[in-house]
C-alpha cells in the first residue's frame, strides 16, 4: 500500500522546511534509513532518511518550495500503485497537526475521473505562532484552521496571496472560524518584510532597480531563513551594545603552555574554549543575561542550563551550532565539541539537536579581522558576545607604555530585559575572569 | 499548405476550449479555436444542453400527465418524436450561433477540423475534404475533451444499441428500454425516457446508484426513481446481449434477479457506463507529450503539462468531467499563458449535478467523505415533505442534507434532492469557497416562499433548531448552542 511521508519535525518549535535537493528522484528504489531528500528548517538542514525500503513514487513539493510540517511530502510504495489513493486517506498525525498538504504544487487534481471532490479535513491549529494581532478591530485570535487539508479563505483572498506569493498555509486567520481575510495576508506579508523599510518595500513592489549586467540569483536556503530572522530579530529586541577592551597577555600564554598537551589528546586548542568557560561563570553570575522573554506568556524564562551557541561561517552562510552544558565541560571537552559542531556545519550535517535550546551565544570574528563588530542577538537568548581579534596593542601599565596582548569584547543585549548596567558588569566580570585565567578555576 | 503565425491554438471547442480562446483574444492574444465539428463540443451539440432540452420536454409532458391532481383537465400527452427533435435542435443550433457571435466578437479565429500536433508548437488542422492548414503559437491548449466508453462485446450500432449520442437526438422512444450504468448519464437518460412513456430498467453493477454520491442521498434517489415506475437493480451485472431483429434479448443475473440470471427483451439497450478522455488522433508523441496510462494528461495548478507551452484543461485533465470545470480551467490557463499574476485552478469543491426527477445537486464532502476524513460530524437535514414551498409545486419528494464539522461548525458538503436543486447549490458553493459554517447559514435571511428556505431549515436542524420539523431534542440542542 503506497504510503504518505509527510513534512517531519525536524527540531522542536520548527513549523516549516524548505526542499532544497531531491537526493532521490521520483521512480528510484530507496533503502531504508537511506537519505532521499534534503530539507532545510531556519534551524537546521537535515539529509532525511527513507522510513522503509520501497520505491519513491511520487514527490510532492519542488526545490526551493516550503511546506508546513506535516504536509505531504512524498508518497513511497511500489511502481504503479494508486498515490492519489494514498493522499485521499492520508490523515496527517504530526504532533503539531499543521497537517495536511497544502495543495501540492502538481498536479493539483486527481488525476482519477469522478464525480466526487478530494476528502475535506479541517485540522484546528494550535495558534503557537502568530504574535500579532491584525490591527483592525476584530475580536477573534488569529489561529489556523484547516479544511480539506487547506486553509479557510474566500476565493478571492486566495487569489491576493497567490499575487503577493504568500502561502496560506501559514497564515493565521482573524476571521469567524479562523478564517482568513485580505488583512491578514497583508499583516503576513508586513511582518515577513518588517515594516516599510523603503528598499524593501520597492523590492516588493518589483521597483527595485536593476543594472543590465546584475547578476540574479534566487534567494533561498540558509541566505533566505538569516534574511528573514535577522531583521525579526532587530525588530523584537531592543539591540543595545557595549564594548569593552581585554588584556588577554596571560590567556595567551596560558594557552601556548597548554596547547602541546592538548595536542598530545588530539584537540586543537584554540581561545574559545576559554572564552565559554568564561562566559558560563558570568553567566551564573548574571542570570538575566542567560535568559529568554516570552512574549505570549508576558514571562521572564530564567535558564537553567548552560547551553552556548556558537556561530560557525559556512559556504551556505552563518550557522549557530549550540554546545549543551557547557558549565559541565572541561576545557578540552569544549574545544573538542566546538570542533566537531564546526566540521558538522561546514558538511552541512548537523542534527537537530545540534542546533536548539542554546540560551546564549558567542559570535567570534577573531581570525577574520576588524577591531570590533556589534552582532545581532539570536533570538530567543538576549544577548550575544562578540570575540575579536587578539593583537599587541601599546598600552599604559603602570605609568609605562608597554606591548601587550590586547582584544575587544563587544556584547549586544536586549534592553527589554538587560539594563546597560548589567550588561557592563556581565561583561566586566568576563574580562576579569580572562585577564587572570586563574580564576578560571575558581569560577563558577 | 497554408502556414499560419499565431499566439495561441486551442485544440477542441468545448466549454473549456470556448471559454480559453475567448479569454486569450480578450487579453489581446491571437487566438485560433479548432475542432472536428462545430464549436461547443460535447457539452453543447451532445451533453449539457440538448439532454436538458430533452428533460424540460419530458417534465412537461409529466406535469401535463399530473395535472389532474390540480384541477387541470389535459386530456392526452402524445410525444412527436420529430417534434420533439426539432426543439432540441433548435436550442442546439442557437446555443452554437451564439458561441460563434461570441468568437466573431472577440476575433477568434477558428477552424473546422482534426487538430494534431507536428511538433510542440506546431498544430495541423486536417479537414473533411483532405486539405490541411498548419498553425505555429508559442502556446497550445489541448481541450479535446472526453467520450462514451464503448463496451466492446456490444458494439454500438446506434439502433438497438445506443449511447447518450444517439439517446439525445431520441431516434424513438423505445416501449422497453434497459440502461447499462446507474451514474449520471443512465439515470438522466432512464429519467427522460420514462417520462417520455418508455418502461425503464436501469442495471447497476455496484451497490448504489451514482457511486460516490452520499450514501442517503444515493437511497433516497433510488427510493424516488423506484415509486416513479423505473425499475432499479443494483449489485447486478449484464451478462449477455443478444441482437434480434428488432429487439435485444438481454441477460441479467445479480441482486436484482435473486442471483438467478434471467433473460428480458428490451427494444433498445442504451450503454451508459462511463467516458474516457480524448486524445485520439491529437499525435501528443510529436509534441514530446504522454497521457498517464488512464490517458489523462497531467496538469499543474496553471494546467500546464510536461512539456513548456502546451496546456491541457477539461476532460482530459481528469478529475470530475464536467463543463464547468472545463471552464473555469479555460480561463486559468488563458490567463497564465497572458501572464496574469496569481492565477491557480484551486477550487474548494466541484458542484455536480444530475437531471433526474426531481434534480439532484452536491458539492463538498458526503457523509461517508467526511467520516474517512476523519471529522465528528454535524449533520443538518430537512425533508421536502415540510416545504411549504413544494406543496404549492405538487412535489415531497426531496432532502436537503447539510454536512458540517462538529468542532468548527465549518460546513464540509451540501446535497441536495429537489426541484431545480441544480439552482439551489449555488448557495451551497459559495458557503463553501468561502469557509462559511452551517451557522452562517442559519443566520441568514431566506426569501419565503422557495425551496431556499429548505437550505435555511437544514441548517437549523444542524444545530437543533429547525422550526419547520420537529428537532430530536430541541431545548438541549439549543442550548448547545
Amino acid at each position: 500500500m503506497a504510503e504518505v511521508y509527510e513534512m517531519p519535525e525536524l527540531a522542536e518549535s520548527v513549523v516549516e522546511g524548505e526542499v532544497l535537493r531531491w537526493i532521490k528522484k521520483e521512480g528510484e528504489r530507496v533503502e531504508r534509513d537511506e537519505p532521499f531528500v534534503e530539507i532545510m528548517t531556519e534551524k537546521v538542514t537535515v539529509e532525511v532518511p527513507a522510513p522503509h525500503a520501497g520505491t519513491l513514487i511520487k514527490t510532492l513539493a519542488a526545490e526551493g518550495q516550503v511546506l508546513p510540517v506535516g504536509a505531504p511530502l512524498a508518497v513511497f510504495g511500489e511502481p504503479g500503485e494508486d498515490v492519489e489513493a494514498a493522499l485521499k486517506s492520508f490523515v496527517p498525525h504530526h504532533g503539531h497537526g499543521h497537517g495536511a498538504p497544502a495543495a501540492p504544487a502538481a498536479p493539483a487534481e486527481p488525476a482519477a475521473p469522478g464525480l466526487t471532490p478530494p476528502p475535506v479535513q479541517a485540522v484546528p491549529v494550535p495558534p503557537n505562532v502568530p504574535t500579532s494581532l491584525p490591527s483592525n478591530g476584530t475580536t477573534s485570535t488569529p489561529q489556523r484552521v484547516q479544511r480539506e487539508g487547506r486553509p479557510l479563505a474566500a476565493p478571492a483572498v486566495r487569489q491576493y496571496a497567490r499575487e503577493k506569493g504568500v502561502d496560506l498555509a501559514l497564515v493565521a486567520g482573524s476571521g469567524p472560524s479562523g478564517r482568513i481575510r485580505r488583512t491578514d495576508v497583508d499583516q503576513f506579508v508586513s511582518d515577513r518584510r518588517g515594516e516599510a523599510h523603503p528598499a524593501e518595500a520597492a523590492a516588493a513592489s518589483g521597483a527595485l532597480w536593476r543594472g543590465p549586467s546584475d547578476r540574479l540569483e534566487p534567494l533561498k536556503g540558509l541566505r533566505r531563513v538569516i534574511a528573514q530572522r535577522m531583521p525579526q530579530s532587530k525588530r523584537t529586541a531592543a539591540h543595545t551594545y557595549n564594548v569593552d577592551e581585554a588584556d588577554m597577555t596571560a590567556l595567551v600564554e596560558l594557552r601556548k603552555r597548554l596547547k602541546p598537551m592538548a595536542q598530545e589528546q588530539g584537540v586543537k586548542l584554540t581561545y574559545l574554549p576559554f572564552i565559554i568557560k568564561a562566559a558560563v561563570a558570568a553567566l551564573k553570575k548574571f542570570p538575566y543575561v542567560n535568559a529568554s522573554i516570552d512574549d505570549a506568556t508576558h514571562e521572564i524564562i530564567v535558564r537553567s542550563d548552560y547551553n552556548i551557541s556558537v556561530a560557525v561561517d559556512t559556504e551556505h552562510g552563518l550557522t549557530v551550532p549550540v554546545i549543551h552544558n557547557a558549565d559541565a565541560r572541561s576545557v578540552l571537552d569544549l574545544a573538542r565539541e566546538v570542533t566537531r559542531l564546526a566540521e558538522a556545519a561546514r558538511a552541512n550535517r548537523l542534527t537537530p539537536a545540534d542546533v536548539q535550546h542554546g540560551t546564549f551565544t558567542i559570535s567570534n570574528s577573531g581570525s577574520v579581522g576588524g577591531l570590533f563588530t556589534l552582532p545581532v542577538i539570536n533570538l530567543p537568548e538576549v544577548a550575544i558576545l562578540g570575540v575579536h581579534p587578539i593583537k599587541q596593542r601599546a598600552v599604559v601599565r603602570e605609568g609605562a607604555v608597554v606591548a601587550r596582548e590586547m582584544t575587544y569584547f563587544s556584547l549586544s543585549y536586549d534592553h527589554r530585559l538587560v539594563d546597560g548596567a548589567l550588561a557592563v558588569r556581565f561583561l566586566s566580570e568576563l574580562i576579569r575572569l580572562l585577564e587572570t585565567p586563574d580564576f578560571l578555576l575558581i569560577a563558577g | 499548405m497554408a502556414e499560419q503565425q499565431v499566439d495561441a491554438v486551442v485544440i477542441g471547442a468545448g466549454p473549456g476550449g470556448y471559454h480559453a480562446a475567448i479569454r486569450l483574444a480578450q487579453l489581446g492574444k491571437r487566438v485560433v479555436c479548432v475542432d472536428r465539428d462545430a464549436v461547443g463540443g460535447v457539452c453543447l451539440n451532445w451533453g449539457c444542453i440538448p439532454t436538458k432540452a430533452l428533460l424540460h420536454v419530458s417534465e412537461v409532458a409529466r406535469h401535463a400527465r399530473h395535472a389532474a391532481e390540480i384541477g387541470l383537465e389535459i386530456p392526452q400527452v402524445n410525444v412527436k418524436v420529430e417534434g420533439v427533435r426539432k426543439f432540441t435542435t433548435d436550442v442546439v443550433t442557437s446555443n452554437v450561433k451564439g458561441v460563434e457571435t461570441l468568437f466573431k466578437g472577440n476575433n477568434v479565429q477558428w477552424a473546422i477540423g482534426e487538430g494534431s500536433f507536428v511538433d510542440k508548437s506546431t498544430v495541423k488542422v486536417t479537414k473533411k475534404d483532405g486539405s490541411s492548414e498548419t498553425y505555429k503559437a508559442k502556446d497550445v491548449i489541448i481541450a479535446t475533451g472526453a467520450a462514451p466508453v464503448d463496451v466492446k462485446a456490444w458494439p454500438r450500432d446506434g439502433k438497438l444499441i445506443i449511447n447518450s449520442d444517439d439517446a439525445v437526438r431520441l431516434p424513438s422512444v423505445p416501449k422497453r428500454l434497459l440502461v447499462i450504468g446507474g451514474g449520471v448519464i443512465g439515470l438522466e437518460f432512464a429519467t427522460v425516457y420514462n417520462r417520455m412513456g418508455s418502461e425503464v430498467l436501469v442495471v447497476e453493477m455496484m451497490p448504489n446508484l451514482l457511486t460516490g454520491t452520499d450514501l442517503e442521498i444515493a437511497k433516497t434517489m433510488a427510493r424516488v426513481l423506484k415509486k416513479q415506475k423505473i425499475e432499479i437493480m443494483v449489485n447486478t451485472k449484464v451478462e449477455t446481449l443478444e441482437k434480434g431483429a428488432k429487439t435485444v434479448k438481454a441477460t441479467i443475473t445479480g441482486e436484482g434477479t435473486a442471483n438467478k440470471p434471467e433473460t428480458r427483451e428490451f427494444d433498445q439497450v442504451l450503454v451508459a457506463v462511463g467516458r474516457r478522455p480524448m486524445s485520439d488522433g491529437l499525435n501528443l508523441e510529436s509534441a514530446g507529450l504522454k497521457t498517464d496510462e488512464k490517458g489523462f494528461l497531467n496538469v499543474d495548478a496553471q494546467r500546464r503539462t510536461a512539456v513548456a507551452g502546451i496546456w491541457a484543461i477539461g476532460d482530459i485533465t481528469g478529475g470530475p468531467l464536467l463543463a464547468h470545470k472545463a471552464m473555469k480551467e479555460g480561463v486559468v490557463a488563458a490567463e497564465a499563458i497572458a501572464g496574469l499574476p496569481g492565477v491557480a485552478y484551486d477550487p474548494v469543491a466541484v458542484p455536480n449535478c444530475v437531471y433526474t426527477d426531481p434534480e439532484i445537486a452536491t458539492v463538498g464532502l458526503s457523509e461517508e467523505e467526511a467520516k474517512a476524513a476523519g471529522h465528528e460530524l454535524r449533520i443538518g437535514k430537512f425533508p421536502l415533505l415540510a416545504s411549504g414551498r413544494a406543496r404549492t409545486m405538487n412535489e415531497s419528494d426531496g432532502l436537503i442534507k447539510l454536512i458540517g464539522d462538529k468542532k468548527t461548525d465549518v460546513l464540509l458538503g451540501m446535497h441536495i434532492i429537489a426541484p431545480q436543486a441544480e439552482s439551489l447549490i449555488g448557495e451551497g458553493v459559495i458557503a463553501l469557497e468561502m469557509g462559511a459554517t452551517i451557522d452562517d447559514i442559519g443566520l441568514s435571511i431566506h426569501p419565503h416562499p422557495t425551496l431556499t428556505e429548505s437550505i435555511h431549515d437544514a441548517a437549523e436542524a444542524a444545530h437543533g433548531t429547525a422550526i419547520h420539523i420537529i428537532n430530536p431534542k430541541p431545548t438541549a440542542a439549543a442550548a448547545a448552542r
